[in-house]
């Protein structure tokens, strides 16, 4: 498996460190009735068979924060985004 | 049609079944019969309790939990759990050089001798999700780099093959034995890469649920709401996330 790192291009899979899922949202509120919303954004999962989408540092390279669509079933990588708006300068 | 012999473990999504029979005549015990018809009131294959179906598929086999169709989840049951890949290897056959099985947890590689002469070994998880019954290079360099650490004397042996299992890893790195929010739905899952040695004692576990609907003293702690309660269990304290564990 290789990750095209856009800042970067194609490398190696050991230059990177995986985060995991990104399609969980982190709550804003510290509120303690958001209670639930911070499991779910902390241990909860889809655990998807095909697509998903998951966190990827760069972190023998750029440093920058991925965003990677792959496929779970056959490692095929569909795209890679900077997770950041503000790194794609 | 020609029929193909399947090692254990080489095919996933077979169901193997058989039979509860008396151990000194083996006539077939009606065990699975007596219950549903316990919970139903009259003698039936099968019971409908809520979205799941207790089955009594084959005659007189033990009873069968199934979803009533093809659902995409389960009544927006989500759980702590990620699906993992774990590689194994296995080297060419060579005289008994270990007659045990020897773990090097510093490291993370573990080793045994098959019958055949072949060393079995492996060692971390991959660390992506993922359902493919595969890894990738990075982690069988860093397997074999344990294992040189471990005894070097394996250094020159060859690889012959290698291959990559499921795992269902929770978020604190041991299982869930536990009723769910669903009715009749049993939970026994996220054994992560280990278990197998423990499932005598999580099938009596388990079966202790099943029939009290109360968890076992032995796996009291092994609840689905543990997480929420903040009361993981914490082997190594090293956070949130299968691949730390």
């Amino acid at each position: 498996m290789r990750i095209k790192c856009p800042y970067c291009g194609e490398r190696a899979l050991e230059e990177f460190t995986y985060r995991g899922d990104a399609t969980v949202t982190r709550p804003k509120s510290l509120d303690p009735a958001a209670a639930d919303a911070w499991v779910d954004y902390v241990y909860l999962r889809d655990n998807p068979s095909g697509l998903h989408k998951e966190y990827w540092h760069h972190s023998a390279g750029c440093h920058s924060w991925l965003v990677v669509t792959r496929n779970m079933s056959t490692h095929e990588i569909v795209s890679v985004e900077f997770a950041g708006k503000g790194d794609s300068q | 049609m020609t029929r193909e012999r399947i090692g254990l473990f080489a095919a996933y999504g077979l169901e193997v079944e058989y039979m509860l029979v008396d151990g000194d005549s083996l006539d077939v015990a009606p065990a699975a019969d007596a219950l549903l018809e316990s919970v139903a009131g009259e003698l039936t294959d099968e019971w409908q309790n809520g979205p799941v179906a207790w089955n009594n598929e084959l005659a007189l086999h033990v009873i069968e939990l199934k979803c009533n169709g093809p659902r995409a989840s389960l009544a927006g049951l989500r759980l702590p759990i990620e699906s993992h890949s774990v590689q194994a290897f296995v080297t060419e056959g060579v005289k008994p050089v270990i007659d045990v099985v020897m773990t090097f947890g510093a490291g993370h590689f573990y080793v045994s001798q098959s019958d055949k002469g072949g060393l079995v070994f492996g060692g971390d998880i991959e660390g992506y999700n993922s359902y493919a019954q595969r890894g990738n290079l990075p982690v069988i360099e860093d397997v074999c780099e344990g294992g040189m650490a471990l005894m070097p004397v394996i250094g020159r042996l060859r690889i012959l093959r290698s291959w990559g299992g499921l795992l269902d890893m929770t978020m604190d790195g041991s299982p869930i034995i536990d009723l769910t929010p669903i009715q009749g739905l049993y939970l026994n899952a996220g054994w992560c890469y280990g278990g197998f040695k423990a499932t005598p004692a999580s099938g009596f576990c388990f079966a202790h649920l099943i029939a009290k609907d109360e968890p076992h003293k032995l796996a009291a702690a092994y609840r689905l709401d543990r997480f929420a309660r903040g009361a993981v269990i914490d082997e190594k304290g090293m956070g949130a996330q299968p691949n730390l564990h």
